[in-house]
């Protein structure tokens, strides 16, 4: 049984492939919260309408190059991950170097990550519980 | 998983750039007293550092890498001591041009900023660790 085919285990996925890039993103600002003219980052929040037209669109977000040839290249950064990121427009301050990282800020949002993952595996074992006794098995 | 892999490696380029300034700074305030010996002679400069955001290719991520370790390039103070060995003509010591207060406020944003990354790092670990716990 491929356990994709159930709706909740593919959202569940989603989510915590949102959650661990965005983990990354949070990291990275962290690390740069001293660096001159470094301004957050964030992960575009997953909703309904934006992916149902990525699963609509096949992804047009990021259109690979085009290969014509097996020995061409395929660009020259790695995918960073399958959700857009986006500069913070309005940082909550900037200091006198042009840094706009707000490490409170930074230090909730991580904190909410863990939270968020936390959540969604917990709701994956409870759910693959229910299977098994489902299947007349003891649950544990 | 695999992009809570690359952010410990991010939240690890953090905590040595932070080390790499603290380093800087515990020069400066052990040379705050560093003066010539010789008539005249320049005493310790200051040091200084900052940092920069650079794309690894391998990670795909935005690492902090130290810049350039500089020298500050102020002018030193002066103190009229006519018996130290480095006294110029006039009698005046060149001094250093470290400034503890800066020192240690600068020690402090370090500490800070070491502590900011360890605890994202701690963050990913433990969403690293959830996702094993679901084999069970």
């Amino acid at each position: 049984m491929d356990l994709q085919n159930l709706t909740f285990f593919q959202l569940a996925q989603q989510r915590m492939d949102w959650l661990a890039q965005r983990q990354k993103v949070v990291s990275e600002n962290l690390a740069n919260a001293n660096t001159p003219g470094y301004v957050a980052k964030d992960l575009k929040p997953l909703d309904f309408k934006s992916e149902l037209s990525r699963s609509l669109a096949t992804d047009t977000a990021s259109i690979p190059v085009t290969r014509t040839d097996p020995a061409h290249l395929t660009g020259t950064l790695p995918q960073s991950g399958p959700y857009r990121v986006e500069t913070t427009r309005r940082p909550y301050e900037y200091t006198l170097d042009k840094n706009g990282v707000d490490v409170e800020q930074q230090m909730e949002k991580a904190a909410n990550n863990r939270g968020q993952y936390e959540l969604t595996s917990n709701l994956v074992m409870k759910n693959l519980s229910m299977i098994r006794t489902a299947l007349g098995r003891s649950g544990s | 998983m695999d992009d809570l892999m690359i952010s410990t490696q991010v939240s690890t380029s953090g905590m040595k750039a932070q080390a790499t300034r603290l380093r800087v700074v515990s020069e400066n305030i052990a040379n705050a007293d560093s003066v010539g010996t010789k008539p005249g002679e320049d005493p310790y400069r200051r040091k200084t550092m900052s940092f920069k955001s650079e794309v690894d290719r391998n990670l795909g991520a935005d690492l902090v890498k130290v810049k350039k370790i500089g020298v500050d390039r102020s002018d030193f103070e002066k103190r009229y001591d006519p018996n130290h060995p480095a006294a110029d003509a006039d009698g005046y010591v060149k001094l250093p041009n470290v400034n503890p207060l800066v020192e240690m406020m600068d020690m402090k944003e370090a500490q800070r900023g070491y502590e900011a990354n360890l605890n994202a790092m701690q963050i990913s670990r433990q969403m690293i660790a959830k996702t094993v716990d679901m084999l069970k």
